[in-house]
């Protein structure tokens, strides 16, 4: 099955790199700490580092920005635009401010929502906002990956959906689509102080639920 | 700040990115001297990093890396002076041959930034992963591209003679186009039975319609259905059939002055809601039952009371039109009330007052089989359910809404159009009450200037057995159960619409 994968072709030639997907959190020490050493190597000029980060992360920022843009066609572009911002950005990295992970989704979230605000012009219709929640749920039922590689989407998933409905809804339409909470208020109806508290609460609750789960 | 809450807690806000401006200044501001906070956001991002990884893993083709390496690559690193070459090349008598090649090789490379040239190391070099020069290559396969494109520019027969051929393939593209339509409902089919639960399924379709919705909606609905079932491959299919309705609807029915507006009321009227005639909760437990009904599948089993010429629903060509007829009943329930606007007008001669009638067909069909989807579609097209029993009144004239129930996973939604607009402070809160049991649940707030409000809700199925819809008007945020004045219920005298023979 390895075989099947992607293996980064650097130099045309045949190049053995151990290709698997994280199964853990990248924010546990260990794969912190591995990503953080990768991305010292890329602002140093490793192209070698930047192989070995994009195996690491690639599979998963592919998958966000497949989420957020809806097509994979579109995901590969941004994903390469990503991968090149992130070689030419490594130095600019600050280990204090967020992890390697979160670093480099923060970049290509940031890359994907232009491309989606260039194409989009929101409108302020409740009908929107009920067309972008069931836009996120859709892709909530996706079996088409192996089911080991679902395992941790599973997991995480799981815990989104201990969150309420308005809470979920929030955050995933200000993480995957970019709405701020006063667009969220315009089109869901809800006051504003209600959305921001719903986002405020259900960040905390997500944090204890995954909290718990990786204790 | 505007937001006058402590900083610790616009923590989530600011880690999804949602601070702006003074907002994020200031947070950004406590940020760097709390070290507290700054564990807050630590902490947060960790949410981030978790919603990034909700979706499985999905592996990019390899001509991303291909480009990725192209982009980032470096020239091959000189392992002595370049200077040193051209000497060396000058004394080997090959100075212009290796001139040229120099040239060449300078051209062929990318135009890098400074990055580029700090990546000329040793290291780089002696990495396993060095790029080659795939440059050149890509550079000369591009060369070749363009020209086999014009050549093959050049073999296609030129625009002229196409269009002399138009007129000769207009069958061939109407031939084309209703195969397309075949195979879009037979796409349609397979999406269905593959996204619904195993078993029998049974999906209700209900409208709950004013006076007349005009056909040209309902000719849209008709359309669009079949359309979006294509395209979507949820579980939730009712919701995107509602959202098809809706914005079908919203097509075709561009924002409307609300009610408010047309009769010259200010959004800033400061007069407290007052209570409507025939306003009361009680008239909770004193509804008449819908004459809901369901099809003989369904799961309460219920006795059918069709009450409208169902098969009268589809087009008569339809082949499942027959089976539609079996399988599919309705019922329809007139519901009325009065909703008074307070504070229309200083005049109180002239306060709005309108009459809501909302007239409720139910339309239950199975999804369990083949010829029961291909009937579907014909479920929410031309409406020409005869004896129809209508109010004139403006409310009910702009109050049509379409909704879908799942009866397996107790999902719904129901779009409507044009609402009124309550005043400042008010909402118009919908319910779903249980004349039996007196179980009642909000399915959500109606108004909106918007010309379409799609409500989303999941209840206990048992709900939706025998159906009866409440609006009420209700304090902003809406309330836990009914409290404010009843704007449109099940009239306590109920006769059922008799279908004409």
């Amino acid at each position: 099955m390895l075989g099947d994968r992607f293996i980064p072709d650097l130099t045309r030639r045949e190049v053995h790199v151990p290709v698997r997907f994280e199964t853990d959190l990248p924010s546990t020490a260990t794969q912190v700490e591995e990503d953080r050493h990768l991305l010292a190597s890329v602002a140093a000029g490793r192209q070698d580092a930047l192989a070995r980060l994009y195996e690491r992360r690639g599979a998963a920022l592919f998958s966000l920005l497949s989420r957020i843009l809806g097509t994979n066609s579109e995901a590969e572009d941004v994903l390469q635009e990503a991968f090149v911002l992130i070689w030419r950005r490594a130095s600019t990295y600050d280990s204090n401010k967020s992890s390697p992970w979160t670093w480099m989704v923060m970049l290509a979230r940031g890359l994907a929502l232009d491309r989606l605000r260039s194409r989009q012009r929101r409108s302020q219709h409740q009908a929107v906002y009920e067309q972008e929640v069931a836009s996120l749920e859709l892709e909530h039922v996706d079996h088409s990956t192996p089911l080991a590689d679902r395992e941790l989407s599973d997991r995480l998933t799981h815990a989104l959906r201990h969150l309420t409905d308005v809470q979920r809804e929030a955050i995933e339409l200000a993480f995957y689509r970019g709405w701020t909470h006063d667009e969220i208020a315009r089109t869901s109806g809800q006051p504003l102080g209600t959305v921001k508290s719903n986002i405020r609460r259900g960040m905390i609750a997500l944090r204890k639920l995954l909290k718990d789960l990786y204790a | 700040m505007p937001d006058s809450v402590p900083p610790q807690e616009d923590a989530s806000l600011y880690v999804l990115d949602l601070l702006e401006g003074a907002d994020r200044d200031a947070f950004e501001a406590n940020l760097a001297e709390s070290a507290d906070l700054q564990r807050q956001v630590r902490e947060l991002q960790v949410n981030l990093e978790a919603l990034a990884l909700a979706a499985p893993p999905r592996i990019p083709r390899p001509r991303v890396w291909e480009a990725i390496a192209k982009s980032t690559a470096a020239p091959i690193p000189p392992t002595i002076p370049w200077w040193s070459l051209v000497l060396r090349y000058v004394r080997n008598g090959w100075a212009v041959a290796g001139l040229l090649t120099l040239a060449w090789l300078l051209f062929s490379l990318p135009r890098s930034g400074t990055r580029d040239v700090e990546s000329l190391s040793d290291t780089a070099a002696d990495s396993p992963h060095s790029p080659t020069t795939p440059q050149i290559t890509q550079r000369s396969r591009h060369r070749s591209d363009e020209i086999s494109r014009k050549s093959l520019a050049s073999a296609l027969p030129a625009n002229a003679s196409a269009a002399s051929n138009q007129t000769e393939t207009q069958p061939l593209k109407d031939r084309v186009r209703v195969l397309s339509e075949q195979v879009a409902v037979l796409t349609q089919v397979l999406a269905q039975r593959t996204v619904l639960p195993p078993g029998a399924s049974q999906l209700r379709v209900f409208r709950l319609v004013g006076t007349n919705v005009g056909p040209e909606t309902l000719d849209a609905l008709a359309t669009e259905a079949p359309r979006l079932r294509t395209e979507t491959s949820s579980v939730d299919l009712s919701f995107a059939l509602t959202l098809a309705a809706a914005r079908q609807i919203a097509a075709a029915n561009p924002p409307k002055e609300s009610l408010a507006a047309n009769d010259n009321s200010s959004t800033e009227a400061t007069s407290p809601p007052s209570a409507a005639p025939n306003s009361s909760t009680s008239a909770l437990t004193q509804n008449t039952p819908a004459e809901a009904t369901s099809d003989a599948a369904s799961p309460s089993g219920g006795s059918t009371t069709a009450t409208t010429d169902v098969a009268s629903l589809a087009p008569t060509a339809d082949p499942g039109a027959g089976a539609l007829a079996d399988g599919v009943s309705s019922g329809t329930t007139t519901v009325a009330s009065r909703y008074t606007k307070p504070g229309a007008s200083t005049d109180t001669e002239s306060t709005a007052t309108t009459d809501a009638a909302i007239q409720v067909v139910d339309l239950s069909g199975g999804l369990a089989s083949t010829t029961e989807n291909l009937s579907f579609g014909n479920l929410v097209g031309p409406d020409t359910t005869p004896g129809s029993t209508t109010k004139s009144s403006s409310l009910a004239a702009e109050s049509a809404a379409f909704g879908t129930y799942e009866l397996e996973t107790g999902i719904g939604s129901i779009a409507f159009r044009n609402t009124v607009d309550p005043n400042t402070g008010e909402v118009l809160q919908l319910w779903v009450t249980d004349p039996h049991s007196g179980a009642v649940q909000s399915l959500g707030f109606v108004h909106s200037t918007n010309p379409v409000v799609v409500l989303r809700f999941r209840t206990d199925p048992a709900l939706f057995v025998n159906p009866n819809f409440l609006v009420t008007l209700e304090p902003e945020g809406g309330s836990a159960t009914p409290t404010g004045p009843v704007v449109a219920q099940p009239p306590p005298t109920f006769s059922p619409v008799q279908p004409t023979p």
